[in-house]
Order: C-alpha cells, then structure tokens, then sequence
C-alpha cells in the first residue's frame, strides 16, 4: 500500500480519536466511579 | 469496593480514553457509554484482581472489549446472521456525535470486521504496542499484526482514496454541501 496514502489516513484516524478524547465525560459516568467507591453498587 | 487513593486519578484519566475507544469500537455513543458503565462496575468487582504497578489502562480496555465482543456474538446469533453481515451493519453509527470531516471515516470504521476495528483502534488511534494489544485483545502477537495491516487495507479500499489530496478541503466541502440539514 501506498506510503503516503496510509499516512494521510493514519493521520485522519489520529485526528478523529484526538477529538473523541476531548469530549467531556458524561456526568453519569463520574457519578457511578462515586457510587460505586462508596459501595452503593453501580447498576441503575 | 473502595477505590485505592493511587488507583482513582489514575481511573479518572482513563475514561476519556475508554469512551473514545468503545464509542469508536461500538460505533454509537450510547452504547459507548453502557459499555463503559458495565466496565467500571466490573472493575470495581474486581480490583483484587487487578495488580498493582501493571496497567490500568490495558486492564480496563480489556475488560471493554470482552464486553463488547460478548455483545456482538449475541446479537449475531439472535438475528441468525452467521456471517455477522447484519449484525456490522447495525453497528453503523446512527446516533454519534462528531464532527462531519470524519463522517467517511466513521462509515469505513463500521464497515471492517470487529476484530480487524479493534486491533486498528489499539495501536493506531490508541497507540498501544502491538505486544500490548494482543495482551488485551488474548490474540497472538503475528494475529494482531496481520489484523492492523488489513484494517489499513481494507480502510484505504473503502474510502476510495486514489489521491492523498482528495481527502482534503474539496472533499471536506463537498461533504458539508451533502450533510442534510447542514444550513441552519
């Protein structure tokens, strides 16, 4: 496969997970670590 | 189970890369976000389990991905679709957010077998090494290597890329223009 092609594509992928990762964290989700370390048990 | 004072920073700064790798594995963001839930309530389970100085991060990608692929084999048999032809294209992407310049992108990512998505997610996106990727993914170290190369492969093939260029800002606008609803 063409170098220059898997990089463009490689890069795109990078760029596509960079921008999941500065999605905010529901607050749902830091809310269950809470429960959960108190021991409340963490299905809803 | 209380959470080690050491351990709960480091939980903390791994979800976001949790999510991103399960909304990206999953391909829809509310089943990102249960499957993240189902793994941090597994974790926390578990933590005995977990030792201490080794990877946190590896640890609960591992757990992620059991969950999802137990998942899918599920809903595979339940629609009687050997093949899983159905069951990938069900995992295309209604309902995530996200910016339109990776639309193509999510729509080939959906497209690959789930195997092939997730070794690719590992170590391209990820950036984990392929020893540690078979690590979490319990596949020989020659599987995970061979998965990555094809995933590339198969990506470059789905999103018909002839020249590098076309992936820029005329495709970009081009996709804009097509994106119903793109005018408010």
């Amino acid at each position: 496969l063409d170098p220059q092609l898997q990089s463009v594509i490689g890069e795109q992928l990078r760029r596509y997970y960079a921008d999941l990762l500065r999605e905010p964290v529901p607050e749902r989700l830091v809310a269950l670590l809470g429960k959960l370390d108190r021991g409340e048990g963490g299905r809803s | 189970m209380k959470i080690d004072p050491q351990t709960r920073p480091e939980l903390l700064a791994t979800l976001p890369h949790l999510r991103a790798f399960a909304i990206s594995l999953s391909g829809s963001v509310d089943k990102a976000d249960d499957l993240v839930q189902e793994t941090l309530a597994r974790a926390l389970t578990n933590i005995e389990r977990f030792t201490p100085g080794t990877c946190l991060q590896a640890w609960l990608f591992t757990i992620l991905r059991n969950l999802f692929h137990t998942e899918f084999r599920r809903r595979r048999r339940e629609v009687e679709d050997p093949d899983g032809l159905m069951a990938s294209r069900l995992a295309v992407l209604p309902n995530q957010s996200g910016r339109v310049e990776f639309e193509e992108l999510r729509s080939a990512l959906a497209k690959l077998p789930p195997d092939q998505r997730e070794a690719l997610l590992l170590v391209s996106a990820e950036g984990f090494s392929y020893e540690e990727a078979a690590r979490i993914t319990g596949a020989q170290l020659g599987t995970i290597k061979s998965r990555v190369n094809r995933a590339r492969t198969r990506l470059s093939e789905l999103m018909q890329v002839d020249d590098p260029e076309d992936l820029g800002p005329d495709r970009l606008v081009r996709a804009v223009l097509q994106a119903p609803g793109s005018f408010r």
